[in-house]
């Protein structure tokens, strides 16, 4: 299965759902906002997304400071 | 002169001698949403009402603190005032005429729409990360420009510190790595530009100019 993820391309050898896929990326969830195929995905329905092929995310990471 | 323009402003017949009428008119139209009223947050607001921009909706329930004066629009007489009443006091010094709803209270996902409900442009100006991950996720979908930032921490290398698009209602300033750390504090030159970046981003929008930022988004 073949995602696109922050505009390259990631691999997947199995069915993963996306708070796995971060967790995979080492991408802290509490920093992150996930646009995924286009839209922005609340961290709320992360636990119900299945990363399926053709996939489109983008993982916007913040960093502190102000 | 006319009638109307004997009654503005000495700080507006200033503005006019830069504007046309018809782009002061734009700009004063505008209504900003402000999340946060620290380093950016004040920051962004000094330059937004010396760019002519007078409603405001500003948001934050800290006091004015010492460490804060290292970088934020304060005095030190101002120790101890909420954030938002001491903002407002200083951008009318500016700019008497402006129209500012300041608010003394906590931003969160369940408030944050209600708050800047009136807003043309929410500015994301908060310091932590959580913050403003939860700030772009309330105005990501909201049709509302929404102008974040990310990676400002430091010195040096400012001219790191880009405007990105990320689609077309959300705008993101900063480096997007340079992480407020025990190391690498907060100073007041690259806090600036990131928010006179943001600054000139929303006068640019106010204007019809914001195919100046097409930068795609690519991290």
């Amino acid at each position: 299965m073949r995602i696109s993820f922050n505009g390259g391309t990631a691999y997947l050898e199995q069915e993963i759902y996306l708070p796995q896929f971060l967790e995979q990326k080492k991408i802290n969830p509490e920093k992150v906002v996930i646009e995924y195929n286009g839209e922005i995905a609340p961290e709320t329905s992360w636990p119900e997304i299945k990363l399926q092929d053709g996939d489109i995310i983008y993982a916007l990471t913040f960093v502190g400071g102000g | 002169m006319s009638e109307n323009e004997n009654r503005t402003s000495p700080f507006r017949q200033g503005l006019l001698k830069h504007f046309s009428p018809e782009q002061l008119a734009k700009i004063e139209s505008f209504t900003i949403g402000i999340a946060g009223a620290g380093g950016l947050g004040s920051n962004c607001a000094l330059n937004l009402v010396r760019s002519g921009f007078k409603h405001f909706v500003i948001c934050d329930f800290d006091l004015v603190e010492s460490s804060n004066l290292n970088r934020q629009f304060y005095f030190q007489d101002q120790l101890g005032m909420a954030k938002v009443e001491a903002l407002a006091v200083n951008l009318r010094r500016i700019n008497p005429d402006l129209e500012i709803v300041a608010l003394p209270v906590k931003i969160a996902l369940g408030n944050a729409r209600e708050i800047f409900a009136g807003c043309n442009v929410v500015v994301e100006a908060f310091d932590r990360a959580e913050a403003k991950r939860m700030l772009v996720e309330a105005f990501y979908s909201s049709g509302k420009f929404l102008v974040a930032a990310s990676g400002l921490a430091g010195w040096g290398n400012a001219d790191a510190i880009m405007t990105l698009q990320v689609h077309e209602y959300f705008y993101m300033v900063g480096d997007l790595v340079s992480e407020v750390t025990a190391g690498r504090p907060p100073c007041a030159p690259r806090v600036n530009i990131a928010a006179a970046k943001q600054a000139d981003l929303i006068l640019s929008l106010a204007l019809k100019q914001q195919e100046v930022y097409s930068a795609n988004y690519d991290i």
